[in-house]
């Protein structure tokens, strides 16, 4: 009796064993062996390769809303990236193996630190190392956007022609942006990487753009103001020649929208940051 | 087109008796005076009409909203400047 109890007890440790081994197998990616460190580094250069090889991509934009969000395109879209920022503000996740379009791929999820940024998923194929899909979450998990190849040209390893140029960040920039819009401060981890001067109708803008590694966000200074709609907060400024507006544009929760643009103290005053956009311009 | 007072003397000129004439000219004169007062009337509706309409153009076009055709109001403008600003940070 005794005999029979240790017998049952010991296959059913066995069989947890296996399946904890074998979760812990899923767990893996590709390469078990890196470090999560060596694996964010791989992970940067296989999305400052972008999407190499041609073929067809599936690409959805759910916000900013769009009357039809999902299109077609040869390739997956470019990331503005920022390789430091990235280090920085987010943490790298391996969600395990998976098969697409045939393929062996690994699934890796890079998590903000920071409450209210975006989370992103890829799919980097394993023999490749370049991104076959990658999607973007908001901070309430909704999905943002998501590229995808449905279907790929290539059977080798393509080789890119035009490999992306990183944004960096510009503390000279930041500066200048402070001194133009007091005491402003963006959400935590996001610095300001470019400026440029738009036209958005009949009306003249100043654009800054924030990133904190892989998300973005405008911020923009006009004479005018938007009305209200989802993602957008707006702030009317005294300025020196009269009102002025900030718009902030993203997807982030409405708390940190408002509380970015109710750091700024003071009446503001862009001429000296208008001659910067003039003279340094932007990384695009 | 004849002048209506040259059609009233014609018809005052080509009666064969006085008061015939009289009659005539009597009723060529009412006739000429009816089409006279008819067109008359007419061309100031027009001219009216005409002045109220270039009046309302002229008002239209003084204070239609700035770039109404993108959703302009005086103060603001759509939100859609704003997500194309977002949308060309990222090019998607």
């Amino acid at each position: 009796m005794v005999n029979l109890n240790i017998s049952r007890t010991a296959r059913a440790a066995t069989f947890l064993l296996t399946v904890l081994s074998l979760s812990s197998v899923q767990a893996q990616d590709s390469t078990p062996d890196l470090s999560n460190s060596a694996r964010l580094e791989r992970l940067i250069t296989a999305l400052e390769r972008g999407g190499i090889p041609k073929g067809t991509a599936e690409i959805s934009v759910y916000f900013p809303p769009r009357k039809v969000p999902t299109q077609s395109a040869n390739k997956l879209p470019r990331l503005s990236l920022v390789p430091n920022l990235i280090r920085q503000n987010f943490d790298l996740n391996v969600l395990g193996t998976e098969k697409l379009l045939g393929r062996d791929v690994d699934k890796l999820e890079l998590k903000p630190k920071l409450e209210g940024a975006s989370t992103w998923n890829f799919w980097i194929d394993a023999q490749w190392s370049i991104p076959l899909a990658f999607e973007q979450r908001s901070f309430d998990g909704q999905l943002i956007r998501r590229a995808e190849y449905t279907a790929l040209k290539v059977q080798k390893v393509p080789q890119r022609r035009d490999p992306l140029a990183p944004l960096t960040v510009r503390p000279g920039l930041e500066r200048r942006v402070v001194a133009a819009l007091p005491n402003f401060a963006p959400p935590q981890g996001f610095r300001a990487v470019s400026i440029k001067r738009g036209k958005r109708g009949d009306l003249v803008t100043l654009e800054l753009t924030f990133s904190d590694g892989l998300n973005t966000f405008p911020l923009v200074v006009a004479a005018k103001g938007t009305k209200a709609a989802d993602g957008i907060a707006v702030r009317k400024l005294e300025g020196k020649n009269g009102a002025l507006w900030l718009w902030m544009v993203g997807r982030f929760p409405k708390s940190t929208l408002e509380g970015t643009l109710a750091t700024v103290q003071g009446p503001v005053d862009v001429d000296g940051l208008g001659t910067f956009a003039d003279s340094v311009n932007s990384n695009q | 087109m004849k002048d209506p007072w040259d059609e009233l003397m014609d018809g005052a000129l080509s009666a064969s008796q006085p008061d015939e004439r009289d009659t005539a000219a009597v009723e060529k004169a009412l006739f000429a005076v009816r089409k006279y007062r008819s067109r008359s009337l007419f061309n100031r509706y027009l001219q009216t009409g005409l002045a109220a309409a270039a009046v309302m153009a002229g008002l239209t076009l003084t204070f239609r909203p700035q770039g109404s055709s993108t959703g302009n109001t005086a103060g603001t403008v759509s939100p859609q400047y704003a997500y194309d600003a977002y949308s060309e940070v990222d090019g998607w």
